[in-house]
């Protein structure tokens, strides 16, 4: 919190996102680059899933950052709702767009991996269909932005991500409830406890790649934003009105 | 039209109120529309609101009637010297008026009174405004003038002191308009404040009043 | 209370006199389902197994049609301003629309479905498991749409919007709606799906009720 208060200015944040701006941008690159190393070519094929188990490296870090990015937008809007702060909004409107790819591409890979794991391209399993949920939900939120001007569109959408955010869990009960009743085959899931350290390497590195990588798409539109803020009050003709009050 | 007697509560006095506007500004969008806007309003009088279109009358309006808030600075009413909310003191009518199509001017009388708790007997303020003829019409098939006299006979009725205006004679002919003045003039002498943005002011006899002007900056 | 039913008074003599606009919901559903029986072949076999969750669609569908009648003509003509100013908190006047909502454009349509349940065949348990649920799920469905409709009072066109709202925040009434509904013959009152709609409802009028009114509050403010 007292980092949220510290940021929560302007300038102090540029000055903070001067330096962790490129440090996260930096670090994506190279722990993408090492993770595609690790999960590509040095490490094995699993015994269950074959080569396709590859795809479980870049589907698990993804499904985990498309929650990140909500849980940041539902943290994010919480503050701006109550403290109507501007680069909260900022936060949760940057964090969108990444959110919503990394829940499509949570989604691509799921589906690719379920060709060959299940024999289908989509299984209205649990899981999928929270992800799918999810996916809608990032549409909604992103849609509310251009509903109204800046300041009321950030209370409408702000609150939106909070019903939502409370939703989730339920959204998956019901999936995960319904699901149990319609399709009692078990199916292979990836991720499953006590993975061997030749898979667990290469995950892990690809998921402070992705973390990595959409700290700093987040950070990068934070910027942005507040750069096009800036820009649009700079060159901005409109002065303010002039004020007389006289006895008539 | 009957204007023989168009504010019946004069000697009903309102009890001190004032209205105080610290340093407002407000904010649309990349626009500051206003900024440092104080005013004080404490003894009985009314302020007219003049400027061009789009320099945010209404907006400053809506902060007085405590429905915006204002992006930097306080609004605050009292009355004696504790303060009190808006929804306490205020009443605010936009140019059209808000009556509600498909209830007839009493159940539409009647619905807002209920919710306002207002003044123990309805009667005399449609009396006093010659509506009480139409008591059953629709409001969409009032005039507007009629319309307009259905809004003033709601202000009557709610008895809240502090009246804030958008545009309250537009469309009014000289009868509607001399009307419009009589009740303002009868509010501020009962001792009500009114804020009441307009394009023409008019002097009117007998009260004190100042007038406030936002203009576009050169 | 009394100005909660001072507005739903109010709305119900409005609804009374709008010319029928209380029925568009109910015309589109039977319309709907007409169309989905015509679609699947007209044969009964074919038609019951699938007759709960259609009519669930339906129901889902026709309320997301009725959004604008929420909130949006009080906030055009100014009279949601004034119910503020007259001392009201949101949280009273959405919950007194939302009831308006739930009474007048919601409730026509369950009470009819033994009706339209006829045409796929359905019998006097399955009618009534369908009743019982629709009934339980009445305000989770009464309250998330009144939330995209409080959103999106102040914008002129937004039925599109609508949807993509409130479609995520109806799905678990949706799931367990129709298991429910379908399970109802098999348990009575003990099918668990049942309770568990009956907490999704209690559920959704907590979140449901409190995001309205804040939308509202930021819709006024603007």
């Amino acid at each position: 919190m007292g980092m949220i208060s510290y940021l929560a200015n302007p300038a102090r944040f540029l000055r903070f996102s001067k330096i962790a701006t490129p440090l996260f941008g930096w670090s994506a690159l190279i722990s993408l680059g090492l993770g595609l190393y690790f999960s590509l070519i040095s490490s094995p094929p699993a015994i269950e899933h074959g080569q396709a188990v590859r795809m479980m490296y870049v589907h698990v870090p993804a499904a985990w950052c498309a929650m990140a990015a909500y849980t940041g937008i539902a943290v994010a809007s919480l503050v701006s709702f109550v403290w109507r702060h501007e680069l909260a909004d900022s936060a949760a409107r940057s964090l969108a767009l990444p959110g919503f790819t990394f829940t499509a591409l949570a989604l691509i890979t799921g589906s690719l991996w379920g060709r060959p794991a299940w024999g289908t391209w989509w299984q209205w399993d649990g899981r999928m269909t929270s992800v799918l949920v999810l996916l809608f939900i990032y549409i909604g939120y992103m849609a509310i932005w251009n509903i109204a001007e800046r300041k009321t569109a950030s209370r409408l959408a702000a609150i939106i991500a909070m019903a939502g955010w409370v939703n989730i869990p339920i959204i998956k009960f019901s999936v995960e409830w319904w699901n149990t009743l319609h399709q009692p085959a078990t199916l292979s899931q990836p991720g499953a406890p006590g993975l061997p350290s030749e898979i667990l390497l290469p995950l892990m590195t690809m998921m402070i790649a992705y973390t990595c990588l959409l700290t700093w798409l987040t950070l990068r539109g934070i910027e942005a934003e507040l750069a096009g803020l800036k820009a649009a009050r700079a060159t901005n003709q409109h002065k303010p009105a002039s004020l007389t009050i006289e006895p008539v | 039209m009957n204007p023989t007697e168009p504010y019946p509560y004069l000697d009903m006095k309102f009890q001190d109120i004032a209205l105080h506007a610290n340093s407002l500004s407000a904010i649309r969008g990349e626009k500051t529309l206003f900024e440092n806007v104080t005013f004080d309003m404490s003894t009985p009088e009314l302020i007219w609101v003049v400027g061009p279109n789009g320099i945010g009358k209404t907006t400053l309006l809506r902060i007085c009637a405590g429905l915006s808030r204002p992006d930097t600075g306080q609004m605050s009413w009292k009355r004696g010297t504790a303060p009190v909310s808006a929804t306490e003191c205020v009443s605010f009518q936009p140019p059209q008026g808000y009556a509600k199509r498909g209830l007839t001017l009493a159940e539409d009388f009647v619905f807002w009174s209920q919710l306002n708790q207002g003044g123990e007997s309805l009667d005399p303020a449609l009396k006093a405004l010659g509506l009480d003829a139409h008591k059953n019409t629709l409001t969409q098939n009032l005039s507007t003038g009629q319309k307009r006299r259905l809004s003033l006979a709601r202000l009557l009725a709610d008895q809240r002191p502090i009246w804030i205006l958008d545009e309250p004679m537009a469309g009014l002919d000289i009868d509607g308009r001399a009307q419009v003045i009589q009740i303002i003039q009868g509010h501020i002498a009962r001792g009500g404040l009114a804020v009441i943005a307009s394009h023409d002011p008019v002097p009117i006899p007998n009260i004190a009043a100042r007038r406030l002007s936002l203009e576009i900056t050169k | 209370m009394s100005a909660l039913s001072t507005i739903i008074r109010r709305d119900m003599r409005l609804a009374a006199r709008s010319g029928g606009a209380w029925s568009y919901g109910l015309v589109f559903m039977v319309f709907f389902l007409a169309l989905c029986a015509i679609a699947l072949g007209g044969n009964s076999q074919t038609l019951k197994p699938l007759s709960i969750p259609l009519i669930w669609l339906a129901i889902l569908f026709s309320s997301l049609l009725s959004i604008s009648q929420i909130f949006r003509g009080d906030m055009e003509d100014g009279s949601l301003v004034q119910l503020k100013l007259s001392g009201l908190t949101s949280m009273t006047i959405a919950s007194a629309k939302t009831i308006s909502f739930a009474l007048i454009y919601l409730f026509p349509l369950i009470i009819t479905t033994p009706i339209w349940g006829q045409l796929f065949g359905l019998g006097g348990v399955e009618l009534t498991g369908l009743l019982m649920a629709l009934l339980v799920a009445l305000p989770a469905i009464a309250v998330y749409v009144a939330v995209s409709g409080a959103i999106l009072c102040a914008k002129q066109s937004g039925g599109f919007l609508a949807i993509i709202l409130t479609a995520p925040l109806l799905i678990p009434t949706l799931i367990f709606g129709v298991l429910a509904s379908q399970k109802f013959s098999e348990l009575g009152l003990a099918t668990p799906e049942l309770r568990i709609l009956t907490g999704l409802s209690f559920l959704s009028i907590a979140i449901g009720l409190p995001a309205s009114a804040a939308a509202l509050s930021a819709n006024l403010e603007g």
